[in-house]
């Protein structure tokens, strides 16, 4: 059991080197992004899982199941005590070259879809009782809530187009789905972080992001940061205030986020992150929880 | 020497992808276009062995060859995605990637390929006549004595063979030369840009190859643009109008040397003992040292990276330098650093020579009619003997001295074991160095800079700026 713990910039080389960590909302763009009023903490749940390839989605499946997409696979493993048990893989079949590829997961009960730039159709995946996994079926895009057209790969890219309620056509980086209570985000390729409405997308005032997005719980969402070139990185944790989407708390990793996952319980979102590393990538898992005011 | 193992290109390529530095979360980023600033640009883009290291980056931009060089000079793959060995050890089969193709869409075949190694074999520079002499049926094709060139043959569509009638170490350095890029029938080039303008002389652009081999670049488009002086360039990069910028710190690679070419059959330098003036009297410290960011001086012709550096052979001290009479000319390629080309103005003017000045694109520098060249040369290929062959064509040597350089690079494709061919080239050099026709100054950086929001370009081996894993920060 981990103990929270402060956490500032100048002491963000790690945060595997912290037990644990209290997320404070603080102003480390330049310029300044508007912060929120709400509380996050987080604390790390494991010390990191080496992948051996670079990750590029994530998703989590019931039953703490957690879907891997890599270059070359879809790997399915069950994440239990900070580990990943390996359950199945499907090899991905060959694709068009891509100098640095995007990918996309949708979960749903015991099947998945998946995207990859380089490969013409998305696939659909399922797991079988032994956790393996099966191919059910393709498609031109991958299915996306409320979209008329689904997602592809604009070729040779990791930019994703596609309609999205009001989100327009694209290109995105990085798109995370609405709810009744929470707007559809998504990052253009700029960075830009744009809120979904019925007017079309909003830039989230001067946040910005990289290719990594995922909803964290009803207002909240998880992203890796557009930071400049360099060995470190950090995950954003952004929370809605009405209409707007701001900055609620930063959490450093040692190396470029690429994908993320998460799973709610409650008001406690079990989030994984998969960074880069020399060998490939590394997931750690955190527990964020909106804090007492 | 240790030969390439079959299907070397890949193993070489996949150490070269770990090695590779952790970029950020948001890059490398597709989009956005880039403009380059350089001192010239060549009239047409058809694939060419001349100098001259923005001549060679429009080159890079549109061409593809069958293989490639990492940033350490080692093989990878290129249009070829895997390479095989017979057991001859002379013949090679080269497999084309399945899905290559050219900027108007057709496939990338073993015809292309034929085709367009055969207009190499026959082409100016180094590299080509390094192939030539070793292939099969090579040296009576070059002479044109013949049409008939069974050292290349297509074995079927994706599939070529190199029949060699003597070992060629560095074959894929020679295949990775901008002069060896296959073409279409149309002329159409497979590099990661489309060309879309070329005004010769002046501004060329290009747009992403969705189709690339090694995938769609992550720019949209390049622009690069020639500005008549580098006080232009230097403004350019000032004012943000371009990304990069020829001269300026940013990427670059210490792959270019200084040279000083003096003509034997022109008076003064008819006599050794004039030549050995001139090389008494540089100042290389001063020269290249002071004068050159980031510079290296050095009498070796090639930089360390193509040539370990052997201890220096003795040269005339200055206290032996005679006065000397007479006007010459002194042809400064463009790429020279001005400060480097006064301060040998000044050392020749201190010897009693008048001086002509005659500023000369890089493309031609090499060839210019002068009585002394001043020249920044970067090899066609970084390889060692593709570079000793360029040297031996840029200096008229006395035949005896033509055949003893060339009996050594003959010596040293027959060694097998890496040092040892080292060591023999090192003599081919030397000699090179013994007539005083050619004077090394030191090496210097090849740069390209600007506002620091540019990521992923390199400078290659033969000075040309790389941009398809170029990309910019929004």
């Amino acid at each position: 059991m981990g103990y929270p713990c402060p956490v500032t910039r100048s002491a963000a080389a790690s945060l595997l080197a912290c037990a644990g960590a209290v997320v404070l909302a603080s102003a480390s763009q330049s310029p300044p992004v508007p912060r929120s009023l709400v509380s996050l903490e987080s604390r790390p749940l494991s010390s990191g899982v080496e992948v051996g390839a670079p990750v590029l989605a994530l998703a989590f499946l019931p039953g703490d199941r957690l879907a891997v997409l890599t270059a070359g696979d879809l790997r399915l493993g069950r994440w239990r005590g900070g580990a990943l048990e390996p359950l199945g893989a499907w090899p991905l079949p060959p694709g068009d070259p891509v100098r640095f590829p995007g990918g996309v997961l949708q979960a749903g009960e015991e099947s998945v879809w998946l995207l990859r730039s380089g490969l013409p159709r998305a696939h659909l995946l399922a797991a079988d009782e032994g956790g393996g996994l099966l191919e059910r079926g393709q498609a031109d895009a991958l299915p996306w809530p409320a979209s008329p057209t689904g997602l592809r790969y604009r070729e040779g890219t990791n930019l994703l187009r596609g309609t999205l309620p009001g989100l327009g056509d694209g290109p995105f980086l990085a798109a995370a789905a609405g709810t009744a209570g929470s707007p559809a985000l998504g990052v253009d390729p700029d960075g830009r972080v744009l809120v979904a409405s019925d007017a079309g997308p909003r830039p989230a005032g001067l946040l910005r992001a990289g290719p990594a997005l995922v909803r964290l719980g009803e207002g909240l969402w998880a992203a890796g940061s557009a930071a400049p070139p360099g060995p470190a990185d950090t995950i954003l944790l952004l929370a809605q205030e009405g209409d707007d989407v701001r900055l609620a708390g930063e959490v450093p990793v040692a190396g470029a986020v690429r994908a993320l996952a998460s799973s709610g319980v409650g008001d406690v979102a079990h989030l994984v992150a998969a960074f880069d590393s020399p060998t490939g990538a590394t997931l750690v898992a955190f527990e964020v929880r909106r804090s007492a005011p | 020497m240790k030969r390439p193992s079959p299907r070397v290109l890949l193993p070489a390529a996949l150490l070269a992808a770990l090695a590779a530095p952790s970029p950020a979360a948001l890059g490398p980023r597709y989009g956005g276009e880039l403009r380059v600033a350089v001192s010239e640009l060549p009239s047409s883009l058809a694939p060419t062995a001349a100098p001259g290291a923005a001549r060679r980056l429009a080159l890079r931009l549109v061409h593809e060859t069958l293989a490639s060089l990492d940033p350490d000079g080692q093989p990878g793959p290129g249009l070829a995605e895997a390479t095989a060995l017979g057991a001859s050890e002379r013949e090679w089969t080269l497999t084309l990637r399945e899905h290559a193709r050219f900027h108007d869409g057709a496939p990338v075949t073993a015809a292309d390929v034929v085709r367009s190694l055969r207009a190499f074999a026959r082409g100016p520079g180094a590299a080509a006549a390094r192939l030539a002499r070793r292939l099969d049926g090579g040296p009576a094709y070059r002479a044109e004595e013949t049409d008939h060139l069974p050292g290349v043959a297509a074995l079927d569509e994706r599939r070529v063979v190199l029949r060699l009638a003597a070992p060629l170490p560095g074959l894929f350095a020679v295949l990775a030369s901008p002069a060896a890029a296959i073409t279409g029938v149309s002329g159409a080039g497979a590099g990661a840009f489309v060309p879309t303008l070329l005004v010769p002389g002046q501004r060329l652009a290009v747009t992403a190859f969705a189709d690339h081999v090694r995938g769609r670049p992550y720019l949209d488009g390049v622009q690069v643009l020639a500005f008549a002086d580098r006080e232009a360039i230097v403004g350019e990069a000032e004012a943000r109008r371009v990304g990069l910028a020829a001269g300026e710190a940013g990427f670059e690679a210490e792959v270019a040397s200084l040279l000083l070419v003096l003509d034997p059959a022109r008076p003064p330098f008819d006599r050794r003992e004039a030549r050995a003036a001139v090389v008494g009297a540089i100042d290389r410290p001063l020269l290249v040292g002071r004068l050159v960011p980031g510079g290296t001086p050095a009498p070796e012709l090639l930089v360390p990276s193509i040539l370990p550096p052997r201890p220096p052979a003795p040269e005339p001290g200055p206290a032996s330098a005679p006065r000397l009479a007479g006007e010459v000319t002194l042809a400064v390629s463009r790429d020279v650093p001005p400060p480097v080309s006064q301060r040998v103005l000044a050392h020749l003017q201190a010897l009693g020579l008048r001086v002509r000045t005659r500023p000369t694109s890089p493309a031609v520098a090499s060839e210019a009619p002068a009585d002394v060249r001043l020249l920044a040369y970067a090899p066609e290929a970084p390889e060692p003997a593709v570079a000793i062959e360029e040297l031996l064509a840029l200096a008229p040597l006395p035949p005896a001295r033509v055949q003893a350089v060339r009996d050594r690079l003959d010596a040293a494709d027959g060694e097998i074991e890496p040092e040892r061919r080292l060591a023999v080239l090192a003599e081919a050099h030397d000699l090179l160095l013994e007539e005083l026709t050619l004077v090394g100054l030191g090496h210097m950086p090849v740069r390209y800079g600007g506002r620091g929001l540019v990521h992923g370009a390199r400078v290659a081996g033969t000075g040309a700026l790389v941009l398809e894993d170029a990309w910019v920060e929004p």
